[in-house]
This record gives structure tokens, C-alpha cells and sequence, in this order.
């Protein structure tokens, strides 16, 4: 059965090319605009890696959802991919090694997304 | 006439304002001296000669000073130089008719030499640059001359006291103490005046100052906030096209796959363009500034490293020396990435192939020094100065690689200045260059 992947993200434009380039690799994608409904499909169809954007209505929103990913007993096993434009946005730069501690995600991906380097992730980080 | 160049302090206006003020202060001058005649004759005290001559002074004192008003009102447009002329002129006059007065009420024995001071004073405030000294010379001269003239046969000496005991008649006493309510009231009035005169220049700084940053903050903010808004959908539409390209198929048309291959580079570096403004206004928001004490050389080491395969690419040698063991800094270490990560990157850039890059950090007494140098084609010393201004790029640097948005130095000395440091640029067309950052070491935690 082909792995699901769901993307959390406001932009559709972003939504639809990631879904192209993923569902021509196999995986099967599902979406979700904002964290509210992303956390309602998490829980419906549990799907086995998560794309989150970080800044959706709210400069933040991304990491309350992780947060909330990582605090539900079901979830928090689900390995988090996280979309970010911060890196050059805020001056802000993450390394999933040092802050690991406390930004609870496997692995940041930065806009724009270049497809290679998002299926390469996407295999590197879900589980088998 | 550049003899007088005006200033925002020296302008043609406020020279004006400043005759009008000369000529009401004048009046007020006349009124002391004809003060002075009326006491003089009530108490009965000096020469009547002399108060003759006081009072015929200061007729034409009165005359003088109508002349020099109706010239201000009927001229309307002065040039400085005229202006500064026109003033010199009456000041120089004034200073003719008070040594007059000096010498009618006995030279050394009279009370009035104190009031040269005042036009001292006054020429300060007047004039630009140093002519207060140049009117303290013709004070000292004008005073010379008087007391030579009298010591030899040309002038007699007026005896202003003459048949008076000085220390017991009280006519002398009210005179003097007349002389002295004057000077008090003028120094007063004069001092007031200087201090006042530089509150004002220093309020109007102040909000001058205040109006500049309030502009600088809307800039930077809108930088921010167009960066910010303009990268996202540049940012999708450059993932789209990637998105696009990888499905282009080999029967597809080459031009097509060059138009989407051109369209992502142009994407590219307009997002390139919106992350350098972002970087500009770095810094202006508190919560982003993130000074800690870090190890200087271990950064500048692990920037060197990453950048040396794109060194490598070009065959150039990239090596980094450092005189200290540990450079421990209190800084931004984003905002120092930001720096030497430009230097180096441009020196690799515009450095030819097979170049010789160097990166050397020594302790000062008073700076950690960075230097960055290369030796490749140089800086032509006409570009030099421009080269840190915003979107700035040499003629011969877009030459060399067509694309650049002109704001990597300035980013350098933006976050630069976030340390309090400096940076120069020494470079020789034809031999290299080298930019040198000093950041001082201040206290450390």
C-alpha cells in the first residue's frame, strides 16, 4: 500500500505542485490548509509523514501544530517534515540537531521546494 | 563667491536676521549712551567737552544705524559675502566710535573699555569660524593705538575725573555703578542669548534625529514586509516550474526546457534579491539580534570550510590564518556569518581562476581584525568609494558576472555596524583587495 503523506499548508499552488511530484514517486497525498484541519486529518487517516508549513495564519502556527503532534499519544511517532522560508525570512536558522530539544521536528525543507530534494527527504524521513 | 559658503548654520536668511538683530541691539545702545550723556550732565560730572563729544558720537551712532535699516529693508536679495561685508563693516564702525568714547571719558581711567567685550562676543555670534579672534586683534589693536596716541604728542590725554577725589565723590560712584548695571544687564543678555542660541540648534537636531529614524524604521519595515510577502509566491512559483520541469520528456521542444530552465534562474534570483532585502534591515528588530559570547576563530574557520568547494571549482586556494588560538567575541553569530560569508563569497566570485584567497584574523589592542584578501583584478579607486552603498555595483564587477543585486556590501556594513565595528577596503587594480573588518573587543562577558 502506498504511504500517505499529508501536507499542511495555506498555499494551493505549493499544495498541488508538491502533490505532483510525490504522487509521480508513489506516495499517496492528502492536504489540509491550516493547522485546526491538519490536526483533524492527522487523526482520521493517520497518515505516515506530515509536511508543515511554518508560517500559515500565524508567524508560529507550524510549531504549535508540531507541539500538539508531539503531546498526542497516537501521533507523536509521526515523523514531521517541516516547510520553512524563516531560514532567510527572520534571521532565524535551524538545525534539527542542535534544537532538537525543543522544535520537536525530524527535518527542515526550505522554499521553494525542489522536487528531487523533496522526494529524497520524504523517503529519508518516513518509516519503512 | 565661495569666500563664504553658506552653511545651514550660515545662510544668507539668518545673516539677515542676524543685521536686524545687530541694528535693534544698536538702538538699545544708543539709549544706554544717551542714558549716560543725561546723567552725566544731571550729576554734573566730566568735561563738558566730553559730553559734547558723547552725545555728537552718538548722533552719529543714530544716523549710522537709520542707514544701515533702510539698506536691509530696501534690499531684498543679499548674497552671504555682501552680507558678511555689510556686518564687518558696521561692527568694525562701532568699535571706531566706542574707542572715541573711551578715549572722551579718559582711555585706561574709563569704565566703558569693558564694553569692547560685548562686540567680542557678539562677532562669535555673528560670524562663522573664527572671527571673534580676528575682532579681539582689532579690539587690542584700536585700544594700542589709543593709549600710544596719547603717550606721545598727537593726542592729549582727556582727564575725565579732572578736580574730582574719586574714592570720596559719590557722583563717581553713581556713574560707575551705571556702567556697571549696563554691563551686568548685557552679559546677561548675551550669555541668555548664546545658550539659547544652541538649545534651539540642539532641539531642532534632536527632532531632526528622531524624524530621520521614525523614516529609516518605515523603511525598514517595509522591506521587511515586501520581502516577506514577495519571496512566498516567488518562492511557489519557482517550485511549480521545478515541479514543471521535471516532467518535461526528452520529445519535448529544447526551447520550451530552455524557457522554463531561465524561468526558474530568474526566480532564483529574484528571491536571492528579496533574502539580501531582508537582510538589510536585519538587525532594526530587537527580537531578532541574538548577541553571545562566541569563538571568532571557529566561525571564520567553519565559513572557510564551507566555502571551499566553491573555491575548489574555480581552482583557487582559500585558506584561512589565525594568530589566535581563541578569538572569544560577544556577537551576533548570524549576523557575522552574514559578513564573512559576503567577503568571502565575493572574493571568490570576482577572484579569476586559480586566484589566491585569504582569510587572516589577529588581535589588536583595542579589535579583533578580519581581513579578507584576494588578488584578483582589483578596485579601480574611482569605484572604491561607492562600493558599500545600497544596489551599488562597479562597472567592472557587472562586467565580469551580469548578475548581483548590489547589496552584499551594504548587508557587510549594516551588520558591521550592528557590532560597532568598521570595515575598509585597500585594493590596487591589477593586484587584489582586501577588506579588512575590525569589531572591537569591548567587554567581554
Amino acid at each position: 500500500m502506498a504511504k500517505k503523506v499529508l501536507i499542511i499548508d495555506d498555499d494551493f499552488d505549493l499544495v498541488e505542485a508538491m502533490r505532483i511530484t510525490l504522487e509521480a514517486a508513489g506516495f499517496e497525498v492528502i492536504d489540509a490548509q491550516d493547522g485546526e484541519r491538519g490536526m483533524e486529518k492527522m487523526k482520521a487517516e493517520a497518515p505516515d509523514l506530515v509536511l508543515l508549513d511554518v508560517m500559515m495564519s500565524s508567524m508560529d502556527e507550524g510549531f504549535h501544530v508540531a507541539y500538539k503532534i508531539r503531546q498526542d499519544a497516537d501521533l507523536k511517532d509521526t515523523p514531521i517534515v517541516m516547510l520553512t522560508a524563516v531560514g532567510n525570512q527572520t534571521g532565524f536558522q535551524f538545525d534539527p540537531g542542535k534544537d532538537a530539544d525543543f522544535l520537536p521536528v525530524d527535518e527542515f525543507l526550505e522554499k521553494p521546494v525542489n522536487p528531487k530534494k523533496l522526494v529524497d527527504v520524504v523517503h529519508q524521513n518516513i518509516k519503512v | 563667491m565661495t569666500l563664504f559658503p553658506e552653511t545651514p548654520a550660515f545662510s544668507s536668511a539668518s545673516m539677515l536676521r542676524r543685521d536686524k538683530w545687530l541694528i535693534n541691539l544698536r538702538w538699545l545702545a544708543i539709549l544706554g549712551l544717551f542714558s549716560g550723556v543725561i546723567l552725566l550732565t544731571v550729576i554734573n560730572l566730566g568735561p563738558a567737552s566730553s559730553i559734547w563729544g558723547m552725545a555728537l558720537a552718538g548722533a552719529v551712532l543714530i544716523a549710522l544705524n537709520l542707514v544701515y535699516r533702510l539698506y536691509a529693508n530696501a534690499r531684498r536679495q543679499f548674497g552671504m559675502s555682501s552680507l558678511v561685508i555689510l556686518l564687518n563693516l558696521q561692527m568694525v564702525m562701532d568699535l571706531i566710535l566706542l574707542t572715541i568714547l573711551v578715549y572722551l571719558t579718559g582711555s585706561e581711567e574709563s569704565p566703558l573699555s569693558f564694553f569692547y567685550v560685548f562686540h567680542i562676543i557678539l562677532a562669535s555670534i555673528i560670524f562663522p569660524g573664527g572671527f571673534s579672534y580676528l575682532y579681539s586683534l582689532l579690539v587690542i589693536i584700536l585700544y594700542s593705538s589709543l593709549i600710544l596716541l596719547e603717550h606721545s604728542v598727537y593726542l592729549d590725554h582727556v582727564c575725565f575725573f579732572h578736580g574730582v577725589h574719586v574714592s570720596a565723590d559719590p557722583r563717581v560712584a553713581v556713574a560707575i555703578w551705571f556702567i556697571f548695571v549696563i554691563t551686568m544687564l548685557a552679559s546677561a543678555y548675551l550669555a541668555q542669548n548664546v545658550t539659547e542660541r544652541h538649545r534651539r540648534v540642539r532641539l531642532k537636531l534632536e527632532l531632526t534625529n528622531q524624524k530621520l529614524q521614525e523614516i529609516n524604521k518605515t523603511k525598514t519595515t517595509f522591506f521587511r514586509y515586501a520581502s516577506h510577502e514577495m519571496k512566498a509566491p516567488i518562492a511557489t512559483i519557482q517550485s511549480t516550474l521545478m515541479v514543471v520541469e521535471d516532467i518535461l520528456g526528452k520529445d519535448t521542444d529544447p526551447r520550451v526546457i530552455n524557457m522554463v530552465q531561465r524561468a526558474i534562474g530568474r526566480t532564483g534570483e529574484t528571491i536571492g534579491m528579496l533574502k539580501d532585502l531582508a537582510d538589510l534591515t536585519y538587525g532594526n528588530f530587537q527580537e531578532q539580534q541574538k548577541f553571545e559570547l562566541l569563538d571568532l576563530k571557529d566561525l571564520l574557520a567553519d565559513l572557510v570550510t564551507d566555502a571551499t568547494p566553491n573555491a575548489e571549482r574555480k581552482h583557487q586556494s582559500l585558506k584561512f590564518k589565525s594568530s589566535e588560538s581563541t578569538a572569544s567575541y560577544n556577537g551576533d553569530a548570524n549576523a557575522l556569518g552574514k559578513i564573512f560569508k559576503n567577503l568571502v563569497s565575493n572574493a571568490i566570485r570576482y577572484t579569476q581562476d586559480e586566484g589566491k584567497i585569504r582569510v587572516k584574523l589577529r588581535k589588536t589592542a583595542d579589535n579583533y581584525e578580519i581581513a579578507v584578501s584576494d588578488n584578483g583584478a582589483g578596485i579601480p579607486d574611482a569605484e572604491q568609494i561607492n562600493i558599500f552603498k545600497e544596489f551599488y555595483r562597479t562597472p567592472s564587477a557587472k562586467k565580469q558576472i551580469s548578475e548581483g543585486t548590489g547589496l552584499g556590501l551594504a548587508i557587510v556594513m549594516r551588520m558591521v555596524e550592528l557590532h560597532d565595528g568598521n570595515i575598509h577596503l585597500e585594493s590596487k587594480e591589477g593586484q587584489g583587495s582586501t577588506f579588512t573588518v575590525q569589531l572591537p573587543l569591548g567587554e567581554i562577558l
